[in-house]
């Protein structure tokens, strides 16, 4: 919307008018869908840079200069059907974070002069009310949110190995390092082939919820970290420019985080007791 | 609908732990601090191993207010390192399903009533009573030990009725059989340690990226953990007859087609003696030559020169091979030099592929052999290791022996000697032990299903912690059949409704997993325990408990084998004063530490075969230990990593540095076995023209009964499909997601067509899981056993397939 303001800040009041109906319309379309528009046809480093350069075919003609044969056409029995968005995971919306300009943030972390940063309450207790949609408990690997064409790894790490913002969402990087097997721990969405119901039996586990901040010694005091830092040991991750919103550190301009913030010596496993 | 209802209790949660934070805006962060001090402080945690599969995770179970709330890898386990997979992390969710079993019910005409507890238990023990020698008991690798060896000693001590055989024979029966017949004794000799430090890792047809995600990915991801200490990164080498997650992952594939194993280990042992690049040395001190007798084929065989095996196997060369097997000739030339050199480190690694076998026994001998014939044996990172599937299948059932030939112990009942040394321990009056072995699985069940006036002599059966409604092959013949038969009667404990519990007679709600007490043992000898942490819902009760209640009212009945030689109880138990604590009241169950007292009686069978155990305190304070467990001169226990070495193990002579010491030829020497190639029993035609294969998927744990319940997995995972290759689809006519009927000469069931999906099966070979009870693939599977582990092969059946005709789907 900012984008919209700045670009028709110098032009005729009408086509203001006329863009302020159409993104209304656009809204209200948006709005009786379930929120999430329906997914580029692949995502990847490809749709990144072809959104850049939309008219740039010198690819594709390299391409065929190495192979010369045709290539066939692709066979509609072997086509992926695009899976169907699990929409009642909302993924954070690039517009939900406070501003256009706050990607200029990215900077921030090499520029120690920026602005103080004011997480806002509001926004981070709506991004821990959808955190905890996508995990059984405080601590689980989340399921993957979103449609995915493909679950292997290379599909995983195109955008979360170092974090990614793919058309108007915010791809994490991933907090662990680099582990093969994403789907091991991440449980993705259903494959698209089911078109028929499938059977859901109730479950009532109630998970354990996520900490709203960690405790602090006194008024002022570093918080200490109110969750196990195993395969959560990149704060930035979440804390940091593409993380959730109202979650980001104030000072992202210094980086060794367990400087200040203590860890829990029971939630890092760190005392071996035998029985527990 | 449910996962709106659990959003709504997850939702109203976390606004109770928002509202703390919100509601007083000045001092939110004290507050809300005070809030999580408070949460932590009332979180238990404590260690069990993980409910599922054979790998043996532990994780740290949260407990908050008498339910699980959260899970973690436990990082001071050897097994996962803190790591688990996507059932393991919720596997705490598994105890919440709706639908919990939680009252005894009956069924009465048509109907299910509730039933007392001391109602269900004296029906069921009077029914036994009126003929125990026609009663079966159907058991479990999901069983803990002390309820496997409870119901062990009830059936084979008591009743003096061998019939009972657990749910493992479906599973790694024929890996037993090729241990046995190999060295004398079951269970690997090598361990998870070895993945760490493999040159090669070879996975001979099964899938561990799906099925052992975490043991696969402690492989996969050596490089970023540092582990090993070897420069040379591990190269994967995935046979198969599919290609899965794990080929993805692999360094490399090859794709064989049924039965291809058997002629690939015979391709490659042919090489190695062809090319004189067997390790002689090792061969000539460690190994005899062994092949099945003519008439009659038994686990010993009959004893072969080396020059005889070399001229039985000259026929498999790599040109023979390659046409049975459909793996290139060059490839298995490669494989043979791979196993030609020495200085490699080779980890052969299988599971239901090379189980799930009418040659399973043979195929895992072959494999064996292949190790041995190269000497690849016995130095960390070379082992030929077999996975299991259930995360007891060794303890509770290799070890404890329930199978229907077995005793605990590694003894048989067919011999006398044993039987005596089990009346023995047993302090049973001798004779008590009967010497004929019990109905396996699939007869078990083919006689419970067939009139009782014709085969069909079992007429009470009493099922524990499994499915076989859903596992058993050719369902319609071997379960389904039973509800036409008005007098057979089918006692299910179970935790939640299944395909089973739908034709039972009688239901126990059952406590599961950290509900009671319990140990397991994992697929590298390593032993478990954990404790109780929550109260299991409603009446649902231990399994353990319900044998033992059982056994009390066949005594009071006037049962006589309920008694030992000084007519005490058989599961008389004391407190620490010495007092009768009567366990088989649920009320004083607990009174008593049941499981340590019924390990410790059975712990002194596991010294017979050099299994040695340590006492039940030992495992209290581990995360598990290797059998055997021998105790040191400083009173301090140690485990066992590599079995018949004789840097680790205690039972190896210094000076011998490999002994079999249960040879079945008594000189300390494996046998290295010859098996001629058998095709499969059923092979594709015109009438049935594809291959079928079943198996597992990464989200869904076997039949599904947990982890259907568990969100997170099932919408994952939530139905049963169909994989094909897009060239097989596209003659069919087929698209993606269209709705088919498969279909064998045994049944027929209606899926989902899924092409290039997370397995991509080659031309003429279509792939079913069998997790969903709503499509039951076992309806069309075969149920050809393995002659000697009289395991069914589930992995290959002849079917046919057409788009579905009428919309409503048949059942």
């Amino acid at each position: 919307m900012n984008e919209n303001n700045q670009f028709l800040s110098g032009r005729l009041a009408a086509v203001f008018l006329l863009g302020v109906i159409m993104l209304a319309f656009g809204g209200f379309i948006l709005g009786i869908t379930e929120g999430v528009g329906p997914p580029k046809p692949e995502l990847g480093a490809r749709a990144l840079h072809s959104e850049e350069q939309p008219n740039d075919m010198s690819e594709y003609s390299r391409a065929s200069e190495v192979d010369q044969e045709a290539i066939p056409a692709t066979n509609y029995a072997s086509m992926r059907r695009t899976e169907l968005a699990d929409l009642k995971h909302p993924l954070p919306l690039l517009q939900s974070f406070p501003s256009q300009t706050d990607f200029t943030r990215c900077v921030t972390c090499h520029n120690p002069h920026t602005a103080e940063i004011r997480p806002n309450e509001t926004d981070k207790l709506k991004s821990l009310a959808a955190r905890s949609l996508r995990r059984a408990y405080n601590g689980a690997p989340p399921i993957i949110p979103h449609v995915v064409e493909r679950t292997n790894d290379e599909a995983c790490f195109t955008c979360h190995g170092d974090g990614a913002i793919v058309g108007n969402r915010v791809a994490n990087p991933m907090p662990h390092g680099r582990l093969s097997h994403c789907i091991q721990c991440h449980a993705s969405p259903p494959p698209s082939i089911f078109s028929e119901p499938t059977e859901v039996i109730d479950n009532a586990f109630v998970g354990l919820p996520a900490p709203v901040s960690g405790p602090r010694a006194y008024g002022g005091a570093p918080p200490v970290i109110p969750h196990a830092t195993w395969m959560r040991d990149r704060c930035l991750s979440c804390h940091g420019g593409t993380g959730w919103p109202g979650l980001e550190v104030t000072h992202r301009w210094r980086e060794n985080c367990l400087q200040c913030h203590a860890t829990s010596a029971t939630l890092e496993q760190l005392a071996f007791s035998p029985q527990l | 609908m449910d996962s709106k209802r659990r959003d709504l209790l997850r939702t109203a949660a976390f606004a109770a732990a928002a509202a703390a934070a919100s509601g007083r805006n000045s001092s939110s962060v004290t507050a809300s601090a005070a809030e999580l001090s408070e949460s932590e402080a009332g979180i238990q945690w404590q260690k069990a191993p993980c409910r599922f599969c054979g790998t043996g995770c532990h994780v740290q179970v949260g407990v908050e207010a008498g339910r699980v709330v959260a899970i973690a890898g436990d990082k001071h386990a050897a097994v996962n390192k803190g790591l688990l997979c996507v059932k393991g992390y919720h596997v705490g969710a598994a105890l919440y399903g709706k639908d919990r079993l939680t009252s005894p019910l009956l069924r009465r005409e048509n109907e299910w009533v509730e039933i007392s507890w001391d109602e269900a238990i004296d029906i069921a023990a009077r029914r036994i009573l009126r003929a125990p020698e026609n009663f079966a008991f159907y058991g479990s690798g999901q069983w803990t030990i002390p309820e496997g060896y409870a119901a062990q000693k009830l059936m084979k001590g008591g009743l003096g009725n061998n019939h009972i055989d657990p749910n493992a024979r479906l599973c790694m029966a024929s890996a037993v059989t090729g241990f046995l017949a190999t060295y004398g004794v079951d269970e690997p000799a090598g361990c998870f340690d070895d993945l760490d430090v493999c040159d090669v890792l070879i996975c001979w047809g099964n899938n561990p990226a799906e099925n052992h995600p975490v043991l696969f990915s402690r492989v996969l991801d050596r490089p970023a953990h540092g582990v090993g200490g070897r420069e040379r990164p591990v190269r994967i080498i995935d046979i198969g007859t599919r290609k899965t997650r794990t080929s993805e992952l692999a360094s490399e594939f090859l794709l064989m087609k049924p039965h291809g194993d058997v002629a690939l280990a015979l391709g490659i042992m042919h090489l190695l003696v062809a090319q004189g690049r067997y390790d002689a040395n090792f061969v000539q001190k460690f190994c005899s030559f062994r092949m099945p007798e003519e008439a009659n084929p038994t686990l010993t065989g009959q004893a072969i020169s080396f020059e005889q095996f070399k001229s039985r196997i000259e026929k498999y060369t790599p040109e023979t091979v390659a046409e049975l097997s459909g793996i290139a000739a060059s490839k298995i030339a490669e494989l043979a030099e791979l196993f030609a050199s020495r200085d490699l480190r080779i980890t052969s690694v299988w599971c239901m592929g090379m189980n799930q076998h009418t040659m399973g026994t043979a195929v895992n001998s072959l494999v064996h052999g292949v190790h041995l014939l190269s000497g690849h044996f016995g130095r960390p990172g070379d082992a030929p290791t077999s996975l299991t599937g259930q995360p007891s299948a060794c303890g509770t059932v290799r070890e404890v022996g329930t199978l229907a030939h077995a005793l605990p112990g590694g003894r048989v009942v067919a011999n006398a000697e044993h039987r005596a040394q089990c009346e023995q321990l047993w302090n049973l009056p001798p004779g008590r032990i009967n010497p004929l072995p019990g109905y396996h699985t699939v007869e078990m069940f083919r006689r419970f299903t067939s009139p009782s006036q014709g085969a069909g002599d079992i007429d009470t059966l009493f099922v524990q912690v499994t499915n076989p409604g859903q596992t058993l092959p050719d369902l319609n013949q071997l379960f389904n059949a039973k509800q036409k038969l008005s007098d057979k009667f089918l006692i299910v404990a179970d935790v939640y409704p299944t395909v089973t519990t739908q034709a039972a007679d009688l239901i126990l709600p059952a406590a599961m997993w950290i509900e009671k007490n319990g140990i397991y043992g994992n697929s590298e000898r390593r032993t478990q325990q954990w404790f109780k942490m929550v109260d299991p819902p409603g009446q649902a009760r231990d399994d353990c408990w319900m044998t033992i209640a059982l056994a009390h009212r066949l005594m009071e009945l006037g049962h006589p084998g309920m008694k030992d030689k000084n007519g005490k109880f058989i599961f008389h138990m004391e407190d620490e004063q010495g007092n009768e604590v009567p366990v088989w009241q649920w009320e004083q169950y607990y009174k008593v530490n049941v499981d340590k007292a019924l390990f410790e009686e059975y712990r002194r069978f596991s010294t017979l075969k050099h299994k040695n155990l340590a006492p039940y305190d030992e495992y209290v304070n581990a995360r598990g230990l290797r059998w055997p467990v021998v105790e040191q001169p400083d009173g301090t226990w140690r485990e066992t990593r590599f079995r018949f070495c004789e840097n680790d193990d205690p039972f190896v002579a210094s000076g011998k540095q490999i002994d079999f010491y249960h040879s079945t030829t008594g000189d300390g020497r494996a046998q290295i076995w010859f098996h001629e190639y058998a095709p499969p029993a059923e092979i594709p035609d015109d009438e049935y023209p594809l291959w079928l294969s079943t198996g597992r998927v990464l989200e869904q744990w076997h039949t599904g009964s947990m982890t259907r319940r568990i969100p997170q997995l099932n919408r994952a995972m939530p139905a049963s499909y169909v994989e094909m290759h897009p060239e097989d689809a596209d003659i069919l006519n087929l698209r993606q997601g269209d709705m088919v009927t498969i279909e064998s000469r045994r049944g027929s069931i209606d899926l989902p067509v899924w092409i290039g999906g997370r397995g991509v099966p080659p031309r003429g070979t279509v792939f079913v899981p069998f997790f969903d009870e709503t499509r039951l693939i076992n309806l069309v599977t075969l149920g050809a056993v393995d002659p000697f582990s009289k395991q069914p092969d589930f992995k290959k059946c002849a079917v046919r397939i057409h788009r579905r005709t009428n919309q409503g789907a048949k059942q």
